[in-house]
Formats: structure tokens, sequence, C-alpha cells
């Protein structure tokens, strides 16, 4: 039984670790505690790997669960970050993701455009529009009605392109 | 500014996942990682489920708390073994009297009883030989009243009541043998209200060496011996001490937990933060007297037969312990002055001397300025030896009249007075009696 179970979190782990990794690091603009949290996302789907339904596939559960991750270390970093920035008066000294994953110069300023945003903004455009998960999906992922998904993707789309231009990278709608 | 199409950006964010690469052999370690804690929890009973590991942080929890609770008072308990706040019996029993007590600097005491007839005055010898380096002055044999300086209810003894002698001798010297005969009254009753010692200051050519009570247990025929001590490790636990082990403990528990590296050291941070935090507030709140008498106790140089008799709070961070030490005609009325800062009440200096019998009111004098302490600048305090002194006041040379605090404790009464500013270092002090009369004058020594 336990044999079996890991060989799934391995196959799990080969098959979406990756996207799972990247969504986390777009979260907390931290590679390395985006590895961290990969892996508690992996060690939590192996603790409760048995009460998993299989309703919704495991990719979806398996981001619902580093969801759950990611927002539990913002939660609690929040308060930390304040008190090292008291301490150390400097913001983070590891490098941020978009310096250690490799990525185009295109790709580097809508990400760090994506970093800027609230964290329901962010979650929501990351999970539709790049990890391409349909709306349905998205709403699990994130424990939100699917009204919320479309309206709170509806309003973080223009914020992102606000902050593009204010980056100076205009995207015009097509006429 | 660069113009592109909105269908551009679409694009950048439905590849950005494609076109952007994660360090391989970081991925490869991670998944090593992930699979070894897989066996590791397969292993380990405390991850088998949510109660478990319940149960290790209950476990951790009351492991820490008992540590903090108990360490202190385990302290307490080493250093009150350690025989520093009781006297060592050192005698033995015999069928004929007490066995030959000797000291470690060649005094040899031997105490005889010469009848045993019940209805008559107890009738003994103290034979007093010594073979040391020393010679001995005061030599002494006393009863000496019991006070139970725990009890606020105890009727009050004044300082003149509390010995009695029986016996003495003014000097022996090395190598000499001598004895003592005396008879203890009836009205006395010895081991019930009473206690029977004998004391002597030893000394060489030049200074006092130390002085030495003996006290004799009548019914167990025992001798025990209370003289000073120099103890260079008390063996209590230092707040820093204990303060690191528990810093140490916490953090193992809390590394355990927080997995980050970073996250572990802003932790041990706040920790260390909250233990200090901790310690000054505990320093700040705790009870004064507690942590004055603690201070004392915990002195490098012990006095034998030491009592604080009582503190006066100047103000919220100034305070004087007064304190008496010894039996006898060698007993001590001296004080302490104490600072609070941040770590708490920290002694700050002292004075005091031998109390003088005949001397129906005692004084001596310390100067705070040199102490730098605050704007008080002297303290004249000392023992009041006549019954009849109800009332002390004091002149000082700038012909200042203060009436001095009268203060009673169970085992006599001592008065004192502080100023900020008027010197009385060389003030006449006065005991008056209820009417109003001088029953003792000391004047300035100015005039």
């Amino acid at each position: 039984m336990s044999y079996g179970k890991k060989q799934e979190i391995e196959t799990w782990f080969e098959e979406y670790s990756d996207p799972i990794f990247k969504y986390i690091c777009m979260m907390t603009r931290d590679y390395q505690q985006a590895e961290d949290l990969t892996q508690e996302t992996f060690i939590k789907a192996y603790r409760s790997m048995d009460s998993f339904e299989r309703n919704a596939s495991e990719k979806t559960w398996l981001f619902r669960i580093a969801h759950n991750v990611t927002i539990d270390y913002l939660r609690k970093q929040r308060p930390l970050q304040l008190f090292e920035s008291f301490l150390s008066n400097k913001k983070d000294g590891n490098p941020l993701p978009e310096d250690v994953i490799n990525m185009k110069e295109s790709y580097r300023e809508v990400y760090q455009a994506i970093g800027s945003l609230k964290n329901s903004y962010k979650e929501v455009i990351i999970l539709r529009k790049i990890k391409g998960f349909s709306i349905e999906e998205t709403s699990q992922i994130l424990n939100w009605s699917e009204t919320k998904v479309k309206v709170t993707l509806h309003r973080a789309m223009p914020i992102l392109r606000k902050q593009l231009e204010k980056e100076g990278f205009l995207y015009e709608k097509t006429t | 500014m660069k113009k592109r199409h909105e269908d551009e950006l679409d694009k950048v964010l439905h590849t950005m996942d494609a076109e952007s690469h994660w360090n391989e052999d970081h991925r490869q370690q991670l998944k090593k990682n992930i699979l070894n804690d897989v066996d590791k929890k397969q292993r380990s009973p405390f991850f088998k489920g949510k109660l478990n590991v319940s149960y290790l942080l209950s476990l951790g929890a009351v492991a820490v708390i008992t540590w903090i609770l108990f360490v202190p008072m385990l302290s307490d308990w080493w250093r009150d073994s350690d025989g520093l706040t009781s006297p060592i019996p050192t005698g033995e029993e015999t069928e004929t009297g007490f066995a030959p007590f000797i000291t470690e600097e060649g005094l040899e005491l031997i105490l005889k009883q010469e009848n045993v007839d019940e209805g008559e005055e107890q009738q003994f010898t103290l034979k007093i030989e010594n073979s040391g380096p020393n010679s001995y002055e005061f030599n002494e044999v006393f009863l000496e009243k019991k006070i139970d300086w725990e009890s606020n209810e105890s009727e009050n003894v004044e300082f003149s009541d509390r010995s009695i002698q029986l016996g003495e001798l003014d000097f022996l010297d090395t190598g000499e043998t001598t004895a003592i005969s005396f008879s203890i009254p009836e009205e006395y009753e010895v081991g019930e209200n009473y206690e029977l010692m004998f004391h002597a200051r030893m000394r060489d050519n030049e200074a006092p060496l130390d002085t030495l009570f003996f006290h004799f247990d009548l019914d167990s025929e025992l001798i025990t011996l209370t003289k000073s001590e120099l103890v260079i490790n008390n063996r209590s636990m230092s707040p820093l001490t204990y303060g690191g082990i528990t810093f140490i403990i916490l953090s193992l528990i809390g590394c355990f937990f927080i997995k980050s590296a970073k996250g572990r050291s802003v932790f041990m941070i706040a920790l260390g933060l909250a233990l200090f935090l901790g310690y000054v507030a505990n320093q700040q709140m705790g009870d004064a007297d507690e942590m004055i008498i603690e201070d004392m106790s915990t002195y490098p140089y012990q006095q034998p037969l030491r009592n604080v008799v009582h503190i006066e709070y100047l103000d919220n961070r100034h305070a004087i312990a007064f304190y008496e030490w010894g039996a006898g005609t060698l007993r001590s009325f001296e004080n302490v002055t104490y600072k609070k800062g941040v770590f708490g009440w920290k002694a700050n200096g002292g004075t005091g001397g031998q109390i003088v019998v005949d001397d129906k009111l005692g004084w001596s004098f310390s100067n705070l300025e040199h102490q730098n302490f605050s704007q008080y600048t002297d303290l004249i305090s000392g023992v009041i030896m006549s019954p009849d002194i109800v009332e002390v006041r004091v002149t000082s040379i700038n012909e200042n009249v203060y009436t001095a605090d009268i203060v009673e404790f169970n085992g006599g009464r001592f008065w004192f007075l502080v100023t900020d500013g008027d010197d009385v270092s060389f003030a006449t002090k006065t005991g008056l009696n209820e009417d109003g009369e001088v029953v003792e004058e000391h004047h300035s020594r100015a005039n």
C-alpha cells in the first residue's frame, strides 16, 4: 500500500511538479521558498492521498493543495516580512525567481507585472491564463464560486495591463 | 513605450510556463528530498496522522513548561542542600556528654554536663583547647533567644533581651587550654525559647579573621558550628544559564517544525528577544522583597546567622535592606542599598557595624552621595538598645531637626533617617522617652 503511494507520488511529481513550482514561485516571488513549498505540497498530498476522492483530476487536487500551502505561507509571512524588514532594513536578500528561472526578456516583464498584483488577481491570472484551467477547475482550486472567478479575472486583466503600461509596455486592443 | 496587441499578452501568458525553465538539478534534488521524506514518514510513528503530531507537540510543551517552572525550584533546592542557609551538624553523640568538636583551625570544644538531677539548676563545663595557629577573643557562653523570623505576630523582643551571658573568657592564645563553668538558670527553657551558644572571634597577630558561633543541642548532644563562608560557586543557576538552556531547548523544538532557514533564524531572533524581554519584565514586575532577599543570599561572602529585618523603599527604584548577623555580643547591624535597573534590584553598597551592648542608641552613618544613590545623600541608622527610647531626633550641623523613623521587628527595634541634601554625618542623635526626656544622646563630632 505504502509502496504504491510512493510510486504514485513519484509519478505525480514527474508530471505536475514543474507547473506547481512555477505557480508557487510566481505567488511567493521567492525561488528557495517555492521549492520548499513545492516539497510541502507533495508531502501533504502523500499524507492526504487516502482522503483524495478522485472527483476532481489529480492535477486540480494538487493545485488546490499548493494553493492552500502558498496562502498559508503568505499569511504567516506578512507580519514576518515587517519584522524582517525592521531588522535587516532590506526587503529580501534572495534572488528573484525571474533571475533564477531561465526566461526570455518578453516574458520577464509580464512575470514581474503579475508579481506586483494583489494575491487574488495574481492567482486567477496564473490559473486561468497561464495554467489554462477552466473556470470550474479554477473555482475548485481557489474554493471560490465560478462567478467570483469570472469577475475577479475581469478586474485583474485591466490592472495587469495598467501595470505593464507603467513599466513601459502598452498592450492595445485589436481594432 | 513599446506597443503590442492585446492578443500578444494572452499569448505570452499562455506560453509563459513552457518558455520558463526550472533548473533540472534543483528539481531532481527536490524529488529526492520528497521521496526521502516519504520514506521517513513511512517509518516514523509520529507522522501516521494528525493525532500523533499533536501528541509530540503536547509532549514538547509539557517538557518546556516543566523546565521553565521547576528548574528554578530545583536550583533553590540545590543551594539549600549546599548548607548555605542552614548550619551543618558536625558533633557526635556519646553517653556521657558531647564528643570533642574540633574545627578546621584546631579549636577543640568538649561540653560536659556536671549534674543530671531533675529540679536542679543545670551545670556545665566547657573545655576549650586551642591547638591551632590563631588566637581567640570574645569567648563567651550565652543563651540566645529564639526568634521566629517568619511570623509577624510574635511578641517583639528588644535587642537588650536577646542574649543572656553565662560565662566568658577574654583571650585564648595558641596552645592554651581552658574551661568555662556555667549554669543555666531554671527560668530559661533551653531548646524551647532559648539556645545555648558559644562564640569566639578568631584572629591572627594583625586582624580578626572570622567569627565562630557554636550551637549546643542539649537533647541530641550535638555541637553545630556556623561561620562565614566564602562561596565561589553557590550552584544557583544564573538567569543567563537558565535562559541559555531554555533558548536551546525551544530553538531545537522550533527548528524541528520550521523548515526554512529564514524562518528558523527569524524564530530564533524572536525567541531570544522574547526570553530577554520576559526576563526583564519578570525582574520589573516580580516581588521586590523576594528579589532583594534572594540577591543577598547569593553574595559570595556569607555572614553567619544573617537575617534581613526590614526593607525600606525610598521610591520605586531605591531601597535599603537592613539586616543583622551574628549573636550574643558579637552581633552586627548593617545595611545594603539597592537600586532597581532593567535587570531588577541590584546591590549598590552598604555599611554598618557591631552592636555595642552598652550603647542605648546605636548609630552608623552611610554616605549615599558617594554611592550615587539618586538625590539621597545621607543615611544614618542604628539599633535601639534601651526599651525606654520611643523617639529619635537628629539635629544636623545646619541646625535642622529631624524625627527618625523607628522600625519594630521580632528581634528588636532600630531607627533610621535618610536625607536628600542636608549633611547629617556630624549630627546630634538624641533618644527620648515617653515624657520627652533624653535617655541617650550622641553629640556631633564637629561640636
